[in-house]
């Protein structure tokens, strides 16, 4: 990662292209915690490579740049809602209205998502964003989310607990 | 932080799944990179640039 993040910061374009790949979803799961949409999420997500991209030369910890992206993503994303003291009803959230949707192909997709979706908002914000960067520490999860770190433990414990359990009660236990 | 097999295996199944039901649009993963490549490159910005990027940062 050290190697990748030197060779961005130089203006290397594959070293770059490649950070985003890895790290796009990250930051996209960032927005969608928070109920970002359209134009909003792209700007945030926008906002947040471009931050990056100013501050890779100084990174202190190229190996926690995951993490580092979730928080600046999450100051992005509460910059934008407090310029335009937005709130975005629940019912306008693409993702938030958990219809089946029609990339589901296999049964266990389909299981996995209606399990995912029943979840409360709390747990598939923390779900939906350690399935993209399960290497993100506790503190750099609260960070991220705003959830207290102390509560973080138990919280990720419990989330995919119930995850596992509504999966078995649907039919879909482990394979 | 130490995930359980198990975990590791429903976060991964969660992970492919998301990105398949909400997955990063094609013009924000452009933007990402265009963004990127011109500033590291050290390319002239547009005077209406305002990101608060010290704000922003994390410590």
């Amino acid at each position: 990662m050290r190697e990748l993040i030197h060779r961005a910061s130089r203006g290397d374009e594959e070293a770059w292209h490649e950070l985003v790949h890895r790290h796009a979803s990250v930051v996209w799961s960032v927005t969608r915690a928070h109920r970002l949409r359209g134009a909003d999420a792209a700007d945030a997500s926008q906002n947040t490579w471009a931050a990056l991209a100013e501050h890779l030369p100084r990174l202190r910890d190229p190996d926690r740049v995951a993490g580092w992206l979730a928080t600046t993503a999450r100051r992005e994303c509460l910059r934008i809602l407090l310029q335009g003291r937005r709130e975005v009803p629940l019912e306008q959230i693409e993702i938030g209205t958990y219809e089946e949707p029609a990339v589901l192909r296999t049964a266990r997709d389909k299981l996995l998502w209606q399990a995912f979706a029943t979840l409360p908002a709390r747990c598939r914000q923390l779900l939906g964003l350690l399935a993209h960067a399960p290497e993100l520490t506790y503190v750099q999860l609260s960070r991220a989310l705003g959830i207290k770190v102390n509560s973080l433990g138990q919280t990720r414990g419990r989330c995919l607990d119930v995850l596992r359990r509504r999966l078995i009660l649907l039919g879909g236990g482990p394979e | 932080m130490k995930y359980s097999r198990g975990d590791l295996d429903l976060l991964g199944a969660l992970a492919a799944l998301l990105r398949r039901v909400d997955p990063v649009p094609p013009d924000v993963i452009a933007d990402a990179m265009a963004a990127g490549l011109r500033l590291t490159s050290r390319e002239p910005r547009l005077a209406s640039w305002t990101l608060d990027v010290a704000w922003l940062v994390p410590e």
